[in-house]
């Protein structure tokens, strides 16, 4: 047998080039591990980015609320399956506020430790219950909030998911009297104790003076069924025109009442966002005909991206088409838009910062893509182009987008 | 302790102070919906106090119990004279005279209610401290002589006239504290809410406290400990989509307490036999 | 004389809207006689009704030859099956007891409404029903049909109930134990089979108001029991529990007032004037405006 020669063969050999090949790992390691923390700062820390939602699915308003966590889940489920956000998905959780505020606040408590943002709450109400945790915890929340005496409970933590709606009621009302200026007085429903409708009527009475239109405020009761006297009532103040804010059972009954009173052009009255649900063309067909209906989103837009939302909420939802929630699919990509302009990382250290990064970027934001249109954030408040629309045929049809 | 926690102490002391509230004129066969009413004017005078007028909360606290007490005062007089369903629907008037005028106040915010309201210091603790001796009161009040003039004024209206109670002021005390209860509840409210508004102090607030109170068990003041938490946590601890299903597990678990055991999951029964095994304990240890 | 037409026009829907929650009213009443019951969810069940017949309408194409009965089978059949709930508190005579009971079926009623019908949305009655507010002319006055077939379907509900509670041998038997528990069980009346038979006949007055429902209406919502309940309870008290005339005349005011004061009063003060009016005469009268009797 030969004798194995060579270098390695000596015990001290070995033990120096062992040192030798140390300090050439380290060396490696120290080098590589510093290009690593160079990049570090940016990669994601998380495996999924939590996003929670408090919605409402209990109660009165709980087929919005419904429709609201639809949109925020197709939203999601679209985001995963192109790859999520940062290539990490996204996991939605959807609670229940129940309209209660103090399910709203308690809510809010347990989903804000961890929590880079929060879609929601839904409502109006509850998005006003909560506006001392969002100071506190410096957390925005893309919630119902949507005029500036709302957000700034909150500002500047509160950005609304959709367009202001009274704004939308005047911008939609000055349109109608374009398109029929014989309107020279309008009487205008709306229930007082409802801060929203309350609200409505303020803006609308005080920004229509200067079309020369003269504004004519009926109450309703919060717990009306019969509308017959409050259209009567109405009609006695002899209006042109007729304006309801309400949801869509009550706008129907409206427009019956003066539908069987002689009131049959259609033109005469016009609806808001609220009231464009599935029962205008069920039990209010034939009713409004003509008649014409400011929007938020137009139900009949030809987008593509709205088009396909719209084959798949008929699906789910039997045929109806989906109301102004699906502004949430928006602030869902919003968020996207933010995490990855900012190049977030969800790691819990960096939270206090990441909030407050997300928050400024969202609060005026830059040019964002929604379904329909392109909008920004001033102050909180989302800035998109409202639609008028027509009942024609018992369907919708686009007259108008207006810009605000 | 998380935010989350605190935040449920803070409800669940609200809770059992309202609950008192009712309980204590239900001790005396009467279903007195005045604490409700005063838990608005509670919580709107504290938060007046507090934000309007920039008084600590001390004070508030202290106002709201001073409104509570008189705007209990005048519906007692009234309603000590009816008894059984009466009171418990008629007091219902209370609830929506309420709602009807704080939404048509501007300056407390009307529809839009009040928002901004200052925090207090310490709140758990000062609030489970109100909680402690409101509960001292309630048994004191249950042990004595008011006490069983109340249980006599239950069971036999008439025998207790003849025994010489004046049943007419005994309902006024009971039902004029009850709601100055109720308006420290209210006052308590505000500060952990933040903000309020008409809605809130209303018919469903109604049926979940009158759910908290059957389940728990009506004919003693610790009932109330138990269910006040546990039907309050119940969204908590169960998973969210579940949890929107909440008002029919109140329902059902109503139901089945009133249908099961009546008298709700701590009866007199059970306090009873818990007293006599106490009293063996302590007596064992001499 | 629009004034007038309008006037007479409204009067008549008032009546409608009154005797609807004259029929709730009469069988709370009937359950409140026959048991001892307080059944405030009595409300819920019609609503639950209108809704579950809106389904069936649904299912069969608006059949209304299958959907009328199915209305009134379905409000008997819910109404009776709340029955076992209450007969451990009734044998007791715990009142006060039943109202938080019937409350506890409220809950979960209106809670089902809102999760598991239409996505949580008002449920609205198909015009065949409805005779979709069709006009026609008496003289210088229109009224709506639908108004004059609740009219019409609530008297004659009202007049074939009191021959029954009056000449029927069932009828008595209800009479009887709601005069006296103990005595009439002595005299060997059945407890349980008068009860549900009690429980039966309002079943049916349920069925046929949540028919009005659908008819005067023509719609329906989860919040729609939380305001019906609240009417019939102060109803029943302003004018004397268990009083089924008293209930009946007062519920027909009280429709025509709401048509009414919707001409005269502002809306947002509405609610708190007609419950601060009631509350002060319950408490004036405890025994309610035409006392306790029938």
């Amino acid at each position: 047998m030969k004798e194995k020669t060579g270098w390695f063969c000596s015990a001290r050999s070995r033990g120096s080039a062992m040192a030798l090949l140390m300090c050439f790992v380290m060396t490696c390691s120290i080098i590589g591990s510093g290009i690593t923390l160079a990049h570090a700062d940016d990669a994601v820390a998380v495996k999924e980015w939590k996003i929670p939602m408090l919605t409402v699915l209990t109660g009165p308003v709980a087929f919005a609320g419904v429709q609201a966590r639809w949109a925020a889940e197709y939203a999601v489920n679209e985001i995963n399956a192109a790859g999520g956000i940062r290539g990490v998905p996204v996991k939605l959780t959807v609670y229940d506020t129940a309209l209660d505020n103090a399910k709203a606040v308690q809510t809010m408590a347990r989903v804000i430790p961890g929590s880079l943002v929060v879609l929601g709450p839904l409502d109006g109400r509850g998005s006003g219950a909560v506006a001392q945790q969002l100071l506190d915890n410096k957390i925005l929340s893309l919630n119902s909030n949507t005029n500036a005496t709302m957000l700034s409970s909150s500002k500047p933590y509160s950005v609304s998911y959709m367009q202001d709606p009274s704004k939308g009621n005047v911008v939609g009302a000055k349109k109608w009297f374009q398109l029929e200026p014989w309107i020279k007085s309008v009487a205008m429903f709306y229930d007082p104790t409802d801060p929203a409708s309350k609200d409505s009527i303020d803006k609308f009475a005080a920004n229509i003076t200067g079309t020369g239109v003269k504004v004519v405020p009926i109450e309703i009761g919060a717990g009306q069924l019969d509308f017959g006297p409050p259209v009567l009532k109405a009609m006695g103040q002899k209006v042109d025109g007729y304006f309801s804010s309400y949801l869509t059972p009550n706008h129907v009954a409206i427009a019956k009442e003066l539908f069987n009173r002689g009131i049959t052009k259609g033109t005469e009255l016009i609806g808001s966002m609220a009231g464009d649900g599935p029962e205008l063309f069920t039990t209010g067909k034939g009713y409004l005909e003509n008649s014409y209906m400011c929007e938020n989103l137009s139900p009949v837009n030809t987008s593509p991206r709205y088009r396909k939302l719209v084959e798949a909420f008929k699906k789910d939802f039997k045929g109806q088409l989906p109301n102004n929630t699906m502004n949430f699919c928006d602030a869902v990509y919003s968020i996207k838009t933010a995490i990855e302009t900012l190049k977030i990382t969800g790691d819990p250290q960096k939270l206090v910062q990441e909030r407050k990064a997300i928050d400024d970027f969202l609060y005026n934001s830059p040019e964002l893509e929604g379904l329909q249109f392109k909008y920004k954030n001033v102050n909180g408040e989302k800035v998109a182009p409202f639609f008028l629309l027509q009942i024609k045929n018992n369907q919708f049809v686009q007259i108008s987008m207006m810009n605000p | 302790m998380s935010p989350a926690t605190l935040v449920y102490i803070e409800f669940v002391g609200v809770f059992v102070l309202l609950l008192w509230a009712v309980y204590l004129p239900f001790r005396g066969g009467q279903l007195y919906n005045g604490p409700f009413y005063c838990m608005a004017i509670g919580a709107y005078t504290a938060a007046y106090v507090t934000k309007m007028l920039g008084w600590p909360s001390g004070i508030g606290l202290l106002m709201a119990m001073v409104t509570g007490a008189t705007a209990g005062f005048f519906p007692a007089l009234a309603f000590s004279k009816t008894t059984g369903i009466v009171t418990a629907t008629a007091s219902l008037a209370l609830i929506f005279i309420i709602q009807a005028v704080i939404r048509n106040l501007d300056f407390v915010g009307g529809a839009q209610g009040l928002w901004g309201i200052p925090k207090m210091a310490h709140l758990p603790i000062v609030l489970w401290v109100f909680v402690v001796i409101t509960g001292l009161f309630v048994y004191r009040i249950d042990k004595s002589r008011i006490g069983r003039a109340l249980e006599a004024m239950r069971t036999d209206p008439a025998l207790a006239s003849t025994l010489g109670m004046n049943l007419r002021w005994l309902s006024v005390f009971v039902m004029t504290f009850a709601s100055l209860i109720g308006a420290v509840a209210g006052a308590f409210y505000a500060f952990t809410m933040g903000t309020i508004i008409a809605e809130s102090f209303g018919f469903t607030l109604l049926l979940s406290t009158m759910t908290m109170l059957f389940i728990g068990g009506r004919y003693t003041m610790w009932g109330v400990l138990i269910s006040a938490p546990i039907l309050w946590g119940i969204p908590q601890w169960i998973p969210p989509e579940m949890a929107s299903y909440t008002n029919i597990i109140y329902g059902a678990l109503l139901v089945i307490v009133l249908v099961v055991r009546p008298e709700g999951l701590v009866s007199r029964e059970m306090i009873d036999r818990l007293n006599v095994q106490f009293k063996r304990v302590y007596r064992q240890d001499r | 004389m629009a004034g007038m037409e309008n006037f007479v026009a409204q009067l008549i829907s008032g009546l409608a809207t009154g005797s609807t929650y004259a029929l709730i009213v009469v069988g709370m009443a009937l359950l409140l006689l026959v048991r001892g019951v307080v059944h405030f969810g009595f409300a819920y069940i019609v609503v639950m009704t209108a809704y579950l017949g809106w389904v069936v309408l649904g299912l069969t194409d608006n059949n209304l030859f299958i959907s009328i009965p199915a209305f009134i089978v379905i409000g008997t059949v819910l109404t009776v099956a709340t029955e076992p709930l209450f007969r451990p508190l009734a044998q007791k005579k715990a009142f006060l007891e039943t109202m938080v009971l019937g409350q506890g079926i409220a809950i979960i009623l209106t809670d089902v409404c809102s999760h598991f019908f239409n996505y949580g949305q008002a449920i609205a009655f198909p015009r065949v029903l409805t005779g979709g507010g069709a006009r026609i002319r008496f003289g210088i006055v229109y009224f709506s049909l639908g108004d004059i077939y609740a009219l019409a379907g609530s008297c004659v509900a009202v007049v074939v109930l009191l021959y029954v509670l009056y000449r029927s041998k069932q009828g008595k038997a209800i009479r009887a134990m709601a005069q006296d528990l103990d005595v009439a069980r002595t005299l060997g009346i059945p407890f349980k089979r008068t009860g549900i038979i009690g429980f039966g006949i309002a079943g049916i007055l349920a069925g046929i108001v949540a028919i009005l429902i659908a008819v005067t209406l023509e719609s329906a919502s989860p919040g729609m029991g939380d305001s019906l309940a609240i009417k019939a309870m102060t109803l029943m008290l302003f004018a004397g529990m268990g009083n089924l005339t008293g209930g009946m005349i007062c519920a027909l005011i009280l429709g025509v007032v709401e048509a009414m004061a919707q001409a005269f009063m502002p809306g947002r003060w509405t609610e708190a004037i007609v419950f601060g009016v009631v509350m002060v005469v319950i408490l004036v009268r405890p025994n309610g405006v035409f006392g306790t009797r029938t």
